[in-house]
């Protein structure tokens, strides 16, 4: 629920709460007043009609007055009450305020009743009590008005940099650029967040300089620890197992240097600005990267398919694709089972990379992660998914994974 | 064969010396720009090896000294930088060679062989092997005179075969050389085994005799011995 939301429904329940007693405490103070007044009114009106009796005018007028004698005298003083007499006209009872009063009159006890017809009174209160609520109901409804505009006019600029937020990267350098707002909570949130994002900025960049330069101070040591041991390859040791020894440190020491290449290349994909805007076609790229795997390709008896029609050229880094490129063909092959297959598709500005494989054992958009790989690809390095993806985003590539029918397939789109 | 290695790591500047001094090079070893100034001004190499990232300064500068001083001598590039920039920039100031770091011994030993046989024949020169002889600009193989048909792979591997003889190359730096640089990052080099058979029979078929033998669990040895 949305805090404008939120604020509004809580203004109505409880202006609800308030307005429902004071209505009735209206109703009630009203009726009590109008009470007063008739009661007032019919106190006048008895001794009005008492003045005229005395003067010897007979005065009977039912059922608002009625005068009569009675005997033996007893009683004396007044009452008033309220009271309903059945009305002939209207076929059924209508309420009276009627006042009651014993008085001597000429010597002779005379009961004296006067009524006045609560009906129009009864017209008023409804009246009122309408009156009432019409003007409750637009207060509220003016009040909400009101409400909503203001919060809207407050919660502008917080949207607005909730959308900011929603879009920030840390990658990217450009800055957190916040609208204030004029209230002082949310301005200080608004300095909070630029503090938070500009120091996660430098701590990004830092990690990601750390990589960079741990790859690049680590390319001397590694050629130093490689060409030591294509030294010692050279001796001749009557020791097999020695050989054996070197040669797996010389294969690791080869995997390290790959891993090295592959993180400083990552690192080089966070400024883009580096791999200048080219045309190129798919198909000639893909036929040179498949060159290369040609050998593997043999070895593991895989059978290759390429279907190419009406080749486009697309655009992006020729380099960066040759990359691209070359990771989708390897990952087909060093993922591929023995006697599989692989088919690749062209078509227009999508290629599409099929492949047999080992189902995957978690969702494919992981392997687009850094380090992730199936327990089967051995001496992958799980970086090659990784790089793909992060060249796809920097020139806009669409790029789609999924497993169907026993085959690992893979759709880049490019633009 | 007079060689400047210029490269400030000592311990990567010494290996590339232990291997070279095998070919029966003369060598110098220059550890910064200053000292490799005062090389070239004295000696005439027939090729520099030249580091760019230097701790006085990039080394890219000596390139057009050398051109200048010695037009005859090749210059093969060496950089940790593997930076596309770095490789252009190279070539158009005259460099003849760039080789990124970390590289095989045996890779540089060839190129350092092929620039060599550019710079001082033309490219025209035949690598002759006992019977075998290469023609190194024509890409032409002959077996005791009679031609042999390679293919582009198996002509690369012979070709970097009799460049490091009696050398253990390892499968990596014969599928490096052969199928581009990151061809050895992925999977196993198993399929390296195949060429290898195809390329010993169609000698063997030829009339040449076995040279290449197998270093169990690391790779190839092309020996006459």
């Amino acid at each position: 629920m949305k805090l404008v939301q939120k604020i509004t429904r809580n203004f109505i329940i409880n202006s609800a709460v308030l307005i429902i007693p004071a209505i009735l405490a209206a109703y009630m103070a009203v009726s009590f007043i109008i009470k007063y007044e008739i009661d007032e009114k019919l106190l006048a009106s008895e001794s009005d009609i008492l003045g005229k009796i005395e003067t010897g005018v007979k005065i009977n007028y039912p059922p608002f007055i009625e005068i009569e004698e009675i005997s033996p005298a007893g009683r004396s003083g007044y009452s008033i009450s309220d009271t309903l007499l059945y009305s002939a006209k209207e076929k059924e009872d209508e309420p009276y305020r009627q006042l009651v009063s014993y008085r001597m009159i000429g010597g002779i006890p005379h009961r004296i009743i006067i009524r006045s017809s609560l009906i129009e009174n009864e017209d008023l209160m409804l009246m009122l009590t309408v009156i009432f609520v019409i003007i409750f109901a637009m207060i509220m409804l003016l009040l909400f008005v009101i409400n909503k505009k203001t919060a809207e006019k407050i919660f502008g600029p917080f949207y607005q940099n909730l959308r900011q937020l929603t879009s920030f990267s840390l990658r990217g350098n450009s800055k957190l650029d916040l609208q204030p707002s004029g209230i002082d909570e949310f301005n200080e949130l608004n300095e909070s967040l630029r503090v938070l994002s500009e120091k996660a900025q430098k701590e990004y960049n830092l990690l990601k300089e750390f990589t960079g330069d741990l790859s690049h101070e680590l390319q001397t040591p590694v050629a130093v620890i490689k060409s030591k041991l294509e030294l010692l390859l050279q001796k001749d040791f009557r020791d097999d197992e020695i050989v054996f020894y070197l040669a797996e440190a010389y294969r690791n020491t080869n995997r390290m240097d790959s891993l090295n290449k592959s993180l400083i290349l990552l690192a080089k994909l966070e400024s883009p600005d580096m791999f200048p805007a080219e045309q190129f076609l798919i198909n000639e790229i893909t036929e040179k990267m498949l060159g290369i795997y040609s050998g593997i390709i043999e070895e593991k008896d895989i059978k290759l398919s390429v279907r190419t029609d009406s080749p486009v050229p697309v655009s992006g880094n020729h380099s960066l694709a040759e990359i691209l490129i070359g990771n989708l063909v390897s990952n087909a092959v060093v993922h591929n089972i023995k006697g599989g297959q692989i088919e690749i598709n062209i078509s227009g500005g999508v290629l599409t990379v099929s492949n047999t494989g080992n189902p995957p054992q978690e969702g494919t958009e992981l392997y687009f992660g850094r380090f992730k790989k199936s327990a089967s690809s051995g001496s992958s390095l799980g970086l090659g998914l990784a790089i793909v993806s992060k060249i796809c985003g920097l020139f806009g590539y669409e790029i789609e994974y999924h497993y169907s029918d026993g085959m690992h397939i893979i759709e880049i789109h490019f633009k | 064969m007079k060689i400047l290695i210029v490269e400030d790591e000592p311990a990567l500047s010494d290996s590339i010396k232990d291997y070279l001094s095998g070919e029966g090079y003369h060598i110098d070893c220059a550890f910064d720009c200053r000292l490799a100034e005062e090389y070239i001004a004295v000696n005439a190499y027939d090729c520099i090896l030249l580091d760019l990232m230097l701790p006085d300064g990039n080394g890219l500068h000596l390139i057009g000294s050398v051109k200048h001083a010695q037009a005859g001598c090749g210059i093969i590039v060496i950089s940790a930088k593997n930076s596309l920039d770095d490789r252009i920039t190279g070539l158009d100031l005259g460099a003849d060679d760039y080789l990124s770091k970390p590289f095989h011994l045996s890779e540089l030993n060839s190129r350092l062989k092929s620039v060599i046989r550019r710079r001082h024949f033309g490219g025209k020169d035949d690598l002759v092997f006992n019977e075998i002889t290469l023609d190194t600009d024509k890409r032409e193989v002959k077996i005791k005179n009679e031609p042999l048909e390679l293919t582009r792979r198996e002509f690369d591997m012979l070709l970097f075969f009799l460049t490091n003889q009696e050398r253990v190359l390892t499968k990596e730096a014969i599928t490096e050389h052969v199928w581009g640089d990151d061809s050895s990052s992925y999977g196993n080099l198993d399929f390296v085994y195949t060429h290898i058979k195809n390329l010993r029979k169609k000698l063997t078929d030829a009339g040449a005799k076995d040279y290449i033998r197998s270093v169990y669990g690391v790779g190839y040895k092309f020996s006459g011995k």
